[in-house]
């Protein structure tokens, strides 16, 4: 993976109060989900990326170099500010037109004319920001980021007010444009938004950063704490009795044809229980992973 | 380097149909002196007899010009009309959008300074027009030479104070009161660091007289003052910081 992105070592602190702490890692291209709950020090994180803070330590790079000192830069990038705050008097077409003319694009009319198309705003163009809903706001701070076709895109808690219908469609732009190439950093506390767009997680707390990678690679690797799996079927007794012999599990909860167990090694485990379940002579039908989803690692991490 | 875009942004903040009771009142702002010749020429054949001259219309309309355009009206219109477009983006953290952008910092002062500079520039020469015209003053070219590079200078010391300082509106009107106000009356050496000096010798010079300091050193030390403001903002927003105001 090629870093796009380059944080290293980076702190800032105000006075006393240190609102990122020693962070450091790269991104390539894809959607990388920034994770944390409110005060974690994303957004300071998103503004040192972006260059509007300057770290008290440490060193970001874009494409290599520091923003800050290279505002031709920002052609790469854009940026989608968790901030409400828009030109209310201009109509999204006017705003997004006028982001496009500051990036000197050729057409800037054509330009903001796709971005809308691309939110779905095509339709409320002429409608002042003002009367604008909260979700619309939102696709229109989303489209001012895409106007320009940047390779690098920060988006700081995008979702932010958007409707269940509007979620959908904003998850599924982050998405596709992960998968055209473009390095993503979306920010949300949201936990299951974050899953459906990324599978590379940055996970932030009180300003450090707590762990990073696949959500699924670091739910696998804390080893400390016991996974949950729920097998339903048929003679599970038996299964459970076969399972907590083999040492496969560590705990076990039966309810009439449903077992909860607490596997402490999911490779051994799942790599075991075809051969045990078959002794047992038990059918399962459903099985399902009670923890690996992204909250349960977020539950975990910063507890 | 220079962003038209902004530019027109900026004079679209300021000069937009949501700002109408703002602009309505810089309109008449500007007007005033205007107003008060109507009224010194309507009640002057009453107060006085015989007719009120030429003499003493250009009497008029140069103390019209010197105590009230030019030491109070025409800093208010830079300081009310404009001075505060570049603050105002930070207030509302709309700069997000004009710093992130691939523009040189030098450009984007440059764009919101210029664009700031629009309406009080076109309500100075508005004004100077009416207010000369009114008293059929044929000295226009030499007030409105005046007017014009004393709204440059004020737009340059404000509109950086405005990078520098919360409630600008406060701080220049302290320096209006207090330094251009009292101590440039009771001071000479106070008075030469001060912008009203320079205008003043500007427009000695331009109606014919004999100015000091000479014109050529007050327009050369407006252009300073005006270069080393623009480059101090300039410095304020490569090294401006923009915290998360929610975390």
């Amino acid at each position: 993976m090629s870093a796009t992105l380059s944080v290293q070592h980076v702190s800032k602190w105000y006075g006393e109060i240190v609102a990122v702490s020693d962070v450091s890692f790269e991104i390539g291209p894809g959607v990388t989900g920034l994770l944390g709950p409110n005060g974690a020090g994303k957004t300071t994180l998103f503004k040192m990326i972006a260059g509007l803070l300057t770290p008290s330590q440490g060193t970001v790079h874009v494409l290599g170099r520091s923003l800050r000192e290279n505002p031709r830069l920002y052609r790469k990038l854009g940026f989608c500010p968790e901030a409400d705050n828009l030109y209310d008097f201009m109509s999204g077409f006017e705003f997004l037109e006028l982001n496009a003319a500051m990036h000197a694009l050729s057409d800037p009319k054509a330009a903001a004319l796709s971005a809308l198309e691309r939110v779905q705003l095509t339709k409320e163009k002429d409608k002042k920001i003002g009367a604008y809903s909260r979700g619309m706001r939102q696709r229109i701070k989303l489209a001012q980021a895409l106007v320009h076709d940047p390779e690098i895109l920060l988006l700081d808690e995008p979702l932010k007010g958007a409707d269940p219908i509007q979620r959908v469609l904003l998850m599924e732009i982050i998405r596709s444009l992960g998968e055209a190439g473009r390095t993503v950093v979306v920010s949300s506390h949201v936990l299951y938004e974050v899953e459906r767009m990324a599978r590379e997680i940055l996970l932030i707390n009180r300003g450090r950063l707590v762990a990073s990678g696949d959500f699924r690679a670091i739910r696998e690797a804390m080893y400390d704490r016991s996974h949950r799996v729920l097998l339903a079927g048929r003679e599970v007794k038996k299964l459970a009795a076969l399972l907590t012999e083999r040492a496969l599990v560590t705990g076990v909860t039966i309810s009439d044809n449903e077992l909860i167990v607490e596997v402490q090694s999911p490779t051994a485990f799942y790599s075991g229980l075809p051969r045990v379940a078959v002794e047992a002579g038990a059918c399962i039908e459903r099985l399902v992973g009670l923890d690996e989803d992204l909250e349960s690692v977020f539950r975990y991490l910063v507890r | 380097m220079f962003s038209r875009a902004i530019f027109r942004l900026s004079v679209r903040q300021l000069v937009g149909r949501h700002r109408w009771f703002a602009l309505f009142f810089l309109i008449v702002l500007a007007a005033l002196p205007a107003l008060i010749a109507g009224l010194i020429l309507g009640f002057a054949p009453l107060l006085e007899e015989g007719s009120f001259g030429e003499s003493a219309r250009a009497t008029t309309s140069r103390t019209l010009f010197e105590n009230l355009m030019l030491t109070w009206i025409v800093p208010a219109l830079v300081l009310l009309g404009g001075a505060n477009v570049l603050r105002d983006e930070m207030q509302n953290q709309t700069i997000d959008y004009l710093y992130l952008k691939p523009i040189s910092r030098l450009g984007l002062v440059l764009s919101k300074f210029t664009g700031a500079l629009v309406p009080p520039l076109g309500l100075t020469v508005m004004g100077i027009a009416f207010s000369t015209a009114v008293l059929g003053d044929g000295r226009v070219g030499a007030f409105l030479a005046t007017g014009v590079v004393a709204t440059l200078a004020y737009s340059a010391l404000f509109f950086a104070l405005s990078l520098f300082l919360h409630r600008t509106v406060m701080w220049a009107f302290g320096y209006l009161l207090i330094w251009e106000g009292f101590l440039f009356g009771i001071s000479r050496p106070a008075s030469y660091l001060s912008i009203k000096r320079y205008t003043l010798s500007l427009q000695e010079a331009l109606l014919g007289g004999f100015p000091e300091p000479s014109r050529e050193v007050s327009l050369a030390v407006l252009f300073v003052f005006v270069v080393l403001c623009v480059a101090l903002s300039v410095w304020r927003v490569r090294t401006m910081e923009f915290p998360a105001s929610t975390e």
